[in-house]
């Protein structure tokens, strides 16, 4: 975890902040749909991989799932992050020199917004609540269907 | 025949007639007791199987009960990011309060871990949103927003007992 927080101008607005979504934080959303909560969004130090780190080592966006292959992939551009009070930064590790961050507080109103703002990656559109469920199921994650009551 | 689960909060059939009776009921007065809840099968003639037959839980509650059991066995570093496991004591707190505001014909909410051992409850149901967050180290609180509507309202939960079960009514 970085000590010295501070918000990269090396980091342009539009670059594309990876975040990984575990599966516990999808949910059933309006009309069968799923959606993530914004409880993904909420840490403090929002850990992230920076797109261009990875563009200059040769990695797809993909790669991010690398340690971590039943996750989902979601981007959030830096600039909705600083937009939202949040400071972008890299921290690389030796297992991830692209590992970044979003720093700062994240109000509930600024998770949704983070969460909002979120693109699919892996896959590359929302999952239905279905197979959502039915992963759940096989893995033992939460398995029973919230709409069943 | 019936089967037992164990369970995490002071939670049993008895007590939710209770609760049914009443329409009000302090969970508080039942922390500390048995932890179990019963849950019956569903006989064949009352199939379809999304009916609920057994008048004494509330579906909700067993759903969420058993979401609950499904968290608390993931290990440290669920989400390779360092997160902790989730902590029992905070999961007993949310069902004591979950059984305050919820009827026992409640819409199910989804449960899902904090990074810190805490977790939120959540519904998104026709435009309607509720989160009630029991984060580690703070107090439990809500928020409530629309879709398509710049409304929105949070709050701590301990002062929002009728507010929180008006937006849970509206949400079935």
């Amino acid at each position: 975890m970085a000590t010295d927080h501070f918000d990269d101008p090396n980091i342009p607005d539009a670059e594309r902040l990876f975040r990984r979504i575990h599966l516990t934080h999808i949910v059933e959303g309006d009309g069968g749909k799923s959606e993530v909560s914004s409880a993904a969004f909420r840490d403090f130090e929002l850990s992230v991989n920076l797109e261009t780190v990875m563009q200059a080592a040769g990695r797809e966006p993909k790669d991010s799932l690398k340690d971590n292959p039943d996750d989902f992939l979601t981007s959030i551009a830096a600039g909705v992050c600083r937009r939202n009070g949040q400071m972008v930064g890299p921290d690389p590790r030796p297992d991830e020199p692209a590992h970044g961050y979003a720093f700062g507080k994240k109000s509930k109103s600024i998770q949704r917004a983070l969460r909002d703002a979120a693109g699919w990656i892996v896959p590359d559109a929302a999952p239905s609540w279905e197979q959502i469920r039915l992963r759940k199921e096989q893995l033992g994650i939460g398995s029973k269907d919230p709409g069943a009551a | 025949m019936a089967t037992y689960v164990p369970a995490l909060p002071a939670l049993t059939t008895s007590l939710f007639r209770a609760k049914f009776a009443s329409l009000s009921m302090n969970a508080s007065a039942f922390y500390d007791r048995d932890v179990r809840v019963k849950t019956t099968p569903r006989p064949d003639f009352c199939r379809p199987a999304s009916l609920v037959c057994d008048p004494e839980v509330p579906a909700w509650l067993i759903t969420t009960v058993q979401s609950l059991l499904d968290l608390l066995h993931l290990p440290r570093n669920w989400d390779g990011y360092g997160a902790v496991q989730l902590q029992e004591q905070i999961v007993q707190k949310a069902l004591m309060v979950l059984v305050e505001v919820m009827e026992n014909d409640a819409p199910t909410p989804s449960v899902v871990p904090l990074s810190d051992g805490g977790i939120q409850v959540e519904w998104h149901r026709r435009g309607r949103n509720l989160e009630i967050e029991f984060p580690a180290g703070e107090t439990p609180s809500f928020y409530y927003y629309e879709d398509g509507s710049e409304l929105e309202s949070e709050g701590q939960v301990s002062r929002s007992y009728d507010r929180i079960q008006a937006y849970i009514v509206n949400m079935k």
